[in-house]
């Protein structure tokens, strides 16, 4: 359950990140999920909710998007999408890909509410 | 961009009264646990230690693996070791009659060793310059293979008594990995285990991977870990 991790993280981001901009509260957190990422995004929900009441995002909603995974075939040399890690080149049916994107999480935005402290 | 909102209307008034506002981050989440891995590259390189991370499924044998590999390299590489378990001292204890230095992390609720905790328990351990540091990472084929700890390299070991389609079933480990060793090698004709079968699917994970095949408990295949070990540690 490494996503307990990760959303620890992410709430360490956001505060940070808040804090900096001079904003009290995050009402949004938008997340992207890789599809190789070994991230489960069920359980990034449930772990948002267990660990955000404690943090600036509490009562902030998670949103996750769904990123697709691409990688490069060494051996016909082509860029293909993929579906899940170690999965074979869907043109040439080698393995052995290197992964292009799709491998990490991002936080790519929050929306916070100004309380008129700025 | 509107620098003050974040906005994409750059025309628009800004005198913000109550609103909400959004914020572009694009930031990786690992990037705090990398940050840590960073440190603790650095400081190893300075140091010249070698860190290994070895990384199993819980029972795969990797503190009576680790136990024999300080013993063979005794007087030749001074070792160390940070254990990481859940909970309890038992391995820590085990490392430390074979006379290495050792720290035991109880990861508690976590599933795996981040850099963060591994950068506190090196500095404790008080390391000499040149020294080998294995750190023996939570039993665990899912969580550990996403946590950079400022490693070397990373050491996968996958017993005998497991099934030999291990690494298509937890593909992420065996991509990462940089060694796959096969342990309890002894046992292997009681289970039937087919090396080749098992070898070719982690090839096809990762055909770099440099693989192993050891009995701690009879010594048998000891001897090449152990020199490929005295060649990391140089």
């Amino acid at each position: 359950m490494h996503e307990m991790s990760l959303i620890d993280s992410v709430l360490r981001s956001v505060t940070e990140e808040a804090a900096l901009k001079g904003f009290a509260k995050v009402k949004t957190v938008w997340l992207e999920v890789g599809k190789l990422s070994c991230v489960e995004p069920e359980a990034l929900s449930f772990c948002f909710e267990a660990l955000a009441p404690s943090s600036i995002c509490e009562g902030a909603e998670l949103k996750l998007t769904e990123t697709a995974g691409t990688a490069f075939c060494p051996a016909c040399q082509k860029e293909s999408e993929i579906s899940r890690y170690g999965a074979p080149c869907p043109e040439c049916g080698e393995y052995g890909l290197e992964i292009k994107s799709g491998d990490k999480v991002f936080i790519k935005q929050i929306e916070v509410e100004d309380e008129g402290n700025v | 961009m509107c620098e003050t909102c974040g906005c994409q209307n750059l025309a628009h008034e800004h005198n913000h009264e109550p609103e909400n506002r959004i914020i572009n981050m694009a930031k990786d989440v690992m990037e705090y646990n990398n940050a840590f891995a960073a440190e603790n590259r650095k400081w190893f390189a300075e140091k010249k230690i070698t860190a290994l991370n070895l990384l199993s499924s819980p029972g795969a044998g990797k503190t009576t693996l680790l136990a024999a590999t300080i013993k063979g390299l005794q007087n030749i590489l001074p070792s160390a070791v940070i254990e990481g378990d859940q909970e309890t001292e038992i391995d820590a204890q085990r490392i430390r009659d074979t006379g290495v230095k050792v720290v035991q992390i109880n990861t508690g609720k976590a599933c795996h060793l981040d850099a963060h905790h591994v950068g506190h328990a090196a500095q404790e351990l008080l390391l000499a310059d040149g020294s080998l540091l294995f750190i023996e990472n939570v039993g665990n084929l899912v969580c550990p293979a996403a946590f950079d700890l400022g490693e070397k390299k990373k050491i996968v070991i996958l017993s005998a008594t497991e099934g030999e389609e291990k690494p298509l079933k937890y593909p992420y480990m065996f991509a990462a990995a940089d060694v796959m060793i096969i342990s309890k090698i002894d046992m292997a004709e009681y289970t039937d285990f087919d090396f080749a079968l098992c070898e070719g699917y982690a090839r096809k994970i990762n055909p770099d991977l440099r693989i192993f095949r050891v009995s701690a408990k009879t010594g048998e295949g000891m001897a090449s870990w152990l020199d490929w070990l005295k060649q990391e540690g140089k």
